[in-house]
């Protein structure tokens, strides 16, 4: 089974939830480790790119608990701007927010399974994933979002959705 | 903003910086622009608090150059520096420009090396 396809959408969709790039690409190498490791547990009650997202979202939201602080940040939004020039040093404990390169962008395959292949995304930010289900529940979580796309309008639909850095 | 608009914005932007202009790069900002620099806290309000930052800031350089790119869907660059002292350019961030009514509304520059390396840019130039 080869993965290489789903690689640029999947580096977007985990820079959506952490933030970085660099942290998406670890992310993204991981997701295929595990999809690798779990081939054969895949039961196809779900679409193969359902069930790839689903291993994406739960190794995200497991990076996102591990640090102290889930969100990356911008400074504008830490705290008042400064009247002096900066002393003290780089606070590079900080996880800052990072810019996604738009050249990464285009290597996303504009890949059609079929007219009727649909692939599900639930991000859920407090809570993983529930158990194997096709049908939506909204979560129970304060910010769940539902996205449906069809797969041959993936590659614009993640293009129009990559979020401005500034507001 | 149209596309040649913007355009005309971001060459006099580079130019600005390549020519160490700073009423020029100031009068490009909006009244109340934003400027932050990640991985430092401190950021800057406004024409006043930015162009005094950089008239400080802009010291210890003996040039720049912008290398264009593009990040979130917004203009961005590749800027390299070089101290007076050494000729040799480094990669010293990326920059990334939010852009209103013909005016720089918000500049953002990341300085993390690793964020540099996510574009793809050589770290050093000779």
């Amino acid at each position: 089974m080869d993965l290489e396809p789903y690689r640029g959408e999947l580096l977007t969709y985990c820079y959506r939830m952490l933030g970085s790039f660099h942290d998406a690409e670890d992310l993204v190498q991981e997701t295929f480790l595990r999809a690798w490791r779990g081939l054969g547990r895949f039961e196809r009650r779900a679409s193969f790119r359902t069930w790839l997202y689903r291993i994406a979202t739960n190794a995200c939201l497991n990076a996102l608990a591990s640090r102290a602080s889930a969100r990356r940040v911008l400074p504008e939004t830490q705290g008042p701007p400064a009247d002096q020039m900066p002393d003290g040093g780089p606070a590079t404990e900080v996880p800052w927010l990072e810019p996604y390169p738009d050249t990464a962008l285009e290597s996303i395959v504009d890949a059609a399974p079929g007219p009727d292949a649909r692939y599900e995304m639930r991000e859920r930010c407090n809570s993983p994933s529930s158990p194997r289900s096709n049908t939506s529940h909204p979560g129970s979580g304060p910010c769940c979002c539902f996205a449906t796309f069809s797969a041959g309008r993936l590659r614009r639909a993640l293009g129009c959705s990559m979020p401005r850095l500034h507001p | 903003m149209p596309d040649d608009r913007q355009r005309v914005l971001l060459e006099r932007y580079v130019r600005t910086w390549e020519s160490a202009d700073l009423e020029g790069f100031v009068a490009l900002l909006k009244e109340d622009a934003v400027y932050s620099m990640p991985p430092w806290r401190q950021w800057y309000l406004g024409c006043t608090a930015i162009r005094r930052f950089l008239d400080s800031a802009w010291r210890s350089y003996g040039g720049f150059r912008l290398v264009p790119a593009a990040a979130n869907r917004q203009p961005a660059f590749a800027l390299y520096s070089r101290r007076r002292e050494r000729p040799e350019w480094r990669a010293h961030s990326i920059q990334l420009l939010a852009l209103q009514d013909e005016s720089i509304a918000a500049l953002t520059l990341f300085l993390s090396p690793q964020v540099f390396a996510a574009f793809g840019f050589p770290a050093n130039v000779t």
